[in-house]
């Protein structure tokens, strides 16, 4: 017997094919970003992304606080924190951090230009993500002059203090010397005899 | 590459609650059991001014081991490298050179409360106002970072929330320091002192044990240079500031004139020597910590909890609850000290100087009491952000108690000293030094403004010197008569 459909059955066939039709163009993206290798990317203290001038940083101290997050945020990967000193060959680079934290602090620098760049990889089999825009970290210590300068005048304020005390302390008298033999001890050593310490 | 997690995994959060309760509750018994002694204001605030050697000298150690000690020394060293260390061993001067001066303070204020009465007598109102201003603010920095650094040490170790840490050690020692004041503060001292050289010498044998000096330093030299160098500028221009912010500490800070009027006569320079002595090793043990984390690969997530982290880190579970008994300990050693002076200060030279000039001793006691809660209350509000580091937040007070220095040394020794001299110092003096402070580094201010202070001092004394008459100091501060005494005992 044949068997015609009936509008309501093409109704529910067309709705059907609407829908795995959705379901499939919101998938598409979804498991091609999938593939995607995930990103990082630095940030400031408040989780913001840096960008533009906001990467460049300097330091007389030579030492950085560093902050970073993945990209799209909300993944949980392990991140890996890379520097070099400007000039020197890629495979010169130093691993600073491995792990799951988010920032870092960097002392000890050298003069010079240093670049870091920090990447991510969901879990250990995967490769490595791409670089961030690196943070270019200029340090320039105090200059050897300046520092002799505050180190001398600091060598010298000791050295006076020094003096001072340790010479008032042998030959300084003690203004109230007839008084305090004359007298009779103080309430509070008296005390002292009496009660042993406190 | 060790990946640590050094964001509260390292210690249990019950546990940490668990040891937080436990010294909590035995410090508070402990005030409430040596406050009976204390039956007058001047037993409350000076321990009946009998202290003797053996308390003498771990008040003065264990004061002085505080969250400077165990978290700003390997801070030092995590950025400022091994000349930052040493320059940390150098604050140790100040406990030495205040060993002669507690002796002449002694000598020339036996009855004395305050170093602000001191001021006060000696070079008049001006120069008490900006001292007193002077001391307050370098007190409430001292006391915010200090429980800044036990909010940030406990939430490193064991996860405890920075503001829940913060706020149960804070109230712990507020509450032993009202009911014990300074008999209180000696006597936990003393158990505290013991506490924390033995923790500390266990986690240096244990760390030394593990991780030899030699090989930290061969892993240095690849990644941190600089923490190698013996021309590190910002850490050479760090040696004498601290050593400077240091003695400045300690020749304003009432929480040692109080010690010293405290102890008994004869004890003062013996103890502050000996407490000298017994400090000086720890920053270096807690500087090696600083230097290690960047060598064993431990990742810091912020320089002043470097010493706590790496400790835990390298010892394990043990090594977590050494340091945070050890931290708990340093930390409540030094803000009770804090609390108890600040209060003393605030009670004798600003609200019995200033409103209460005939106040009975039961009043007083009321007033002390309040001061100790409010501090307190103050404190915490101030500690409620934390954005800076610990170095930061603590030297900022570097050049106004590096200005302090030369006044107080020319007024305990120098007849001629001139008072408006010694304000200008002070004043000339911070104002440089914080100039310093924000221009060149945090680690030149108290350089800089001890400098400044130096050249005034010296220069009107030698051009326009002013006699003083010492007995003005004994006269003021002698104690009430015996009628005086039975007067106030009827108005109670």
């Amino acid at each position: 017997m044949r068997t015609t459909p009936t509008r309501t059955s093409r109704l529910v066939a067309v709705t059907a094919a609407f829908l795995s039709a959705a379901i499939l163009a919101l998938a598409a993206p979804a498991s091609a970003k999938a593939d995607e290798p995930v990103r990082a990317v630095f940030t400031d203290a408040d989780s913001e992304p840096l960008s533009g001038d906001d990467l460049a940083a300097n330091s007389a101290r030579g030492d950085i606080q560093l902050h970073w997050a993945a990209d799209p945020p909300g993944a949980s990967p392990m991140f890996r924190l890379v520097g070099r000193l400007d000039g020197e060959l890629v495979d010169d680079r130093i691993v600073y951090y491995e792990g799951p934290q988010q920032r870092s602090f960097i002392s000890g620098l050298e003069d010079g230009t240093h670049e870091f760049v920090v990447m991510a990889r969901l879990a250990d089999t995967d490769p490595w993500g791409p670089e961030s825009e690196p943070i270019v970290f200029t340090v320039l210590h105090h200059s050897l002059r300046q520092t002799f300068i505050l180190l001398g005048i600091g060598a010298f304020l000791f050295i006076a203090i020094v003096f001072v005390v340790v010479r008032e302390a042998i030959f300084a008298e003690n203004p109230f010397a007839d008084e305090d033999e004359a007298a009779d001890p103080a309430p509070a050593d008296r005390a002292a005899e009496k009660g042993g310490e406190a | 590459m060790n990946s640590n997690t050094n964001e509260g995994l390292l210690l249990d959060p019950g546990v940490g609650f668990a040891l937080l309760a436990v010294f909590g509750l035995g410090w508070i018994a402990l005030g409430i059991w040596w406050g009976r002694k204390a039956k007058t204001t001047e037993g409350h605030m000076l321990a009946g001014r009998n202290v003797g050697l053996a308390l003498g000298t771990a008040t003065a150690a264990a004061t002085w081991i505080t969250s400077n000690t165990t978290m700003l020394a390997p801070q030092f060293a995590l950025q400022l490298g091994i000349i930052g260390a040493l320059a940390y061993c150098t604050a140790s001067f100040g406990l030495f050179l205040f060993a002669p001066m507690a002796a002449r303070i002694r000598t020339l204020m036996p009855n004395g409360f305050t170093s602000v009465e001191f001021i006060r007598l000696r070079y008049g109102e001006t120069a008490y106002w900006l001292f007193l201003l002077i001391s307050i603010f370098y007190s409430m920095t001292w006391l915010v970072s200090m429980a800044m650094a036990g909010g940030i040490a406990l939430e490193a170790l064991s996860g405890i929330p920075y503001l829940t840490g913060m706020s149960v050690i804070l109230a712990v020692c507020v509450a032993y320091t009202v009911f014990g004041g300074l008999y209180a503060v000696i006597g936990t001292d003393f158990i505290q002192s013991i506490i924390i050289l033995a923790g500390l010498v266990i986690v240096a044998v244990m760390i030394l044990a593990k991780e030899p000096p030699g090989s930290v330093y061969e892993r240095l030299e690849e990644s941190r240079p600089m923490l190698l160098s013996a021309l590190f500028p910002a850490a050479l221009m760090a040696l004498f500031n601290n050593m400077l912010f240091g003695i400045g500490e300690i020749t304003h800070s009432n929480v040692w004139w109080s010690r010293a009027f405290a102890m008994r006569k004869g004890v003062g320079a013996k103890a502050f020597l000996l407490g000298g002595l017994v400090w000086l090793p720890i920053p270096l043990v807690a500087g090696f910590l600083g230097l290690a984390a960047p060598a064993l690969g431990i990742n810091i997530l912020r320089p002043d909890v470097a010493g706590p982290v790496v400790a835990a880190e390298m010892l394990g579970t043990l090594g977590a609850v050494l340091v945070f008994i050890v931290v708990f300990c340093s930390l409540a050693s030094s803000i009770d000290s804090l609390l108890a002076a600040t209060s003393d200060l605030i009670t004798k030279d600003i609200v019995q100087n200033l409103f209460m000039k005939d106040a009975t001793d039961r009043q007083l006691r009321t007033v002390v009491m309040v001061v100790i809660i409010g501090l307190g209350v103050v404190t915490w509000l101030l500690c409620l952000g934390r954005s800076q580091t610990l170095a930061e937040v603590l030297f900022f007070a570097g050049p106004l108690v590096g200005s302090t220095i030369w006044p107080i040394i020319a007024g305990l020794y120098w007849k001629r000293a001139n008072p408006i001299g010694v304000s200008l110092a002070m004043l000339l003096g911070t104002a440089i030094g914080l100039a310093a402070y924000m221009t060149i580094g945090w680690y030149t201010g108290a350089l800089v403004g001890t400098a400044v202070s130096f050249v005034i001092v010296v220069a009107t004394t030698a051009i326009f010197p002013r006699e003083f008459d010492w007995r003005r100091l004994r006269v003021s501060t002698a104690p009430k008569s015996p009628a005086d005494r039975i007067r106030e005992e009827a108005a109670q």
